[in-house]
């Protein structure tokens, strides 16, 4: 009786233990297969300035790498801007905010930039 | 069934280094073969054989004229907020007359960033956020600037603003340039996007085909540019050369 107190209390105490992480992973749908993985939309689909899954893990290497070449050097790759995603996935919510929900991070980048194709022949910002 | 106290540790940590696990596992399943990274670092396209600088002529310059300074705003997304005190400009127009003649002659003076040779922003920038580009081009980077003003303090010309409060983008912002975040500063970048698509800042284009021409943009680094000809011929003046800050930007009939 002693025993199965104490193994129903260490059940209850590893439940409350686990909850924030059992409740983050249903509400980002962890459980779901189908839901489990975020899909965002290529618009344009084929080659990125880099390999898809090398852009998948380091676009943000690529986009701050390109912003300090940009800022400090005036290195300006139209193609690998952060203002030139925006040519291949004109949709931001479908394109990054897919991911970034689901992961739950809030990048800055459009707190100054502006998610809008540029207009032509005009350069373009960091 | 009896646990002793041992066991129920071991079974617990065993459960807890599952479920780790499991969690682990597929993100590192994804992981990708790096191979050649693509992050190249290219020679710098700002070269130093270009230093940019700006020739205005006073004499030119009228009090209802605002080409430049719409230009600027338009341009660069620069945003009014309604209050003198919180306003951000890159180029102001400043009215001045000689003290204590009366009915002394008004000029307008557009000033903006002088772009020194010698900032004295980027040396007491904490966070090195404010720098001088290879072509002589004074630069904010938003992305590391942390807003303390120290360099709106050691800038001599007021050239500087501080972003007080949230900005959006209006429909009609310009795509090509950003607009800013609560908390930078921020100041006249000559344009760094236009001239590094060969073209000239937009005050001057507009002074050109609005205004009166009274701006000359060029590079000093060339000794046959109009403005290099124009400050070799000693009609050009600093302001307040005095401070050793050797401003870029010159003005005649001052």
């Amino acid at each position: 009786m002693q025993k199965s107190k104490g193994l129903i209390a260490a059940a209850i105490f590893f439940a409350v233990l686990a909850f924030p992480l059992l409740y983050n992973a249903s509400t980002i749908g962890l459980f779901n297969s189908a839901a489990a993985s975020p899909s965002p939309v290529i618009a344009k689909p084929g080659q990125c300035v880099a390999e898809t899954g090398w852009m998948r893990h380091n676009h943000m290497k690529l986009l701050i790498h390109e912003r300090e070449e940009a800022v400090r050097e005036g290195n300006r790759d139209h193609k690998r801007s952060i203002t030139g995603c925006i040519e291949c996935h004109p949709n931001k919510q479908e394109f990054c905010d897919r991911c970034h929900g689901f992961v739950g991070v809030q990048p800055e980048c459009w707190n100054c930039h502006i998610y809008r194709p540029r207009t032509a022949q005009a350069g373009h910002d960091h | 069934m009896t646990i002793d106290r041992r066991e129920f540790i071991i079974i617990g940590a065993a459960v807890a280094a599952g479920t780790a696990l499991s969690a682990v596992t597929p993100a590192l399943s994804h992981t990708v073969a790096e191979g050649q990274s693509p992050l190249e670092t290219p020679p710098s396209a700002a070269s130093a054989n270009n230093q940019w600088g700006m020739v205005i002529d006073i004499a030119k310059c009228t009090a209802d004229c605002t080409a430049c300074t719409d230009a600027c705003r338009k341009e660069n997304n620069v945003p009014l907020f309604g209050d003198p005190k919180r306003d951000i400009h890159w180029i102001r127009k400043l009215t001045i007359r000689q003290k204590g003649v009366e009915n002394a002659t008004e000029r307008y003076l557009p000033a903006m960033c002088f772009h020194c040779e010698h900032p004295p922003c980027a040396h007491v920038c904490p966070v090195a956020a404010t720098f001088r580009r290879k072509d002589g081009i004074v630069l904010v980077d938003k992305h590391r600037c942390i807003g303390c003003r120290y360099c709106m303090v050691a800038c001599p010309y007021k050239a500087r603003s501080f972003v007080s409060q949230h900005v959006e983008a209006g429909p009609d912002a310009n795509p090509n340039a950003p607009i800013r975040m609560h908390g930078v500063v921020e100041k006249c970048e000559f344009c760094v996007h236009r001239i590094d698509a060969g073209r000239e800042p937009a005050c001057v284009e507009a002074c050109r085909s609005q205004g009166n021409g009274a701006m000359t943009f060029g590079n000093f680094g060339d000794p046959d540019s109009e403005i290099s000809r124009i400050v070799a011929s000693g009609e050009a003046e600093q302001l307040r050369a005095d401070l050793g800050t050797n401003p870029r930007v010159f003005y005649t009939h001052l």
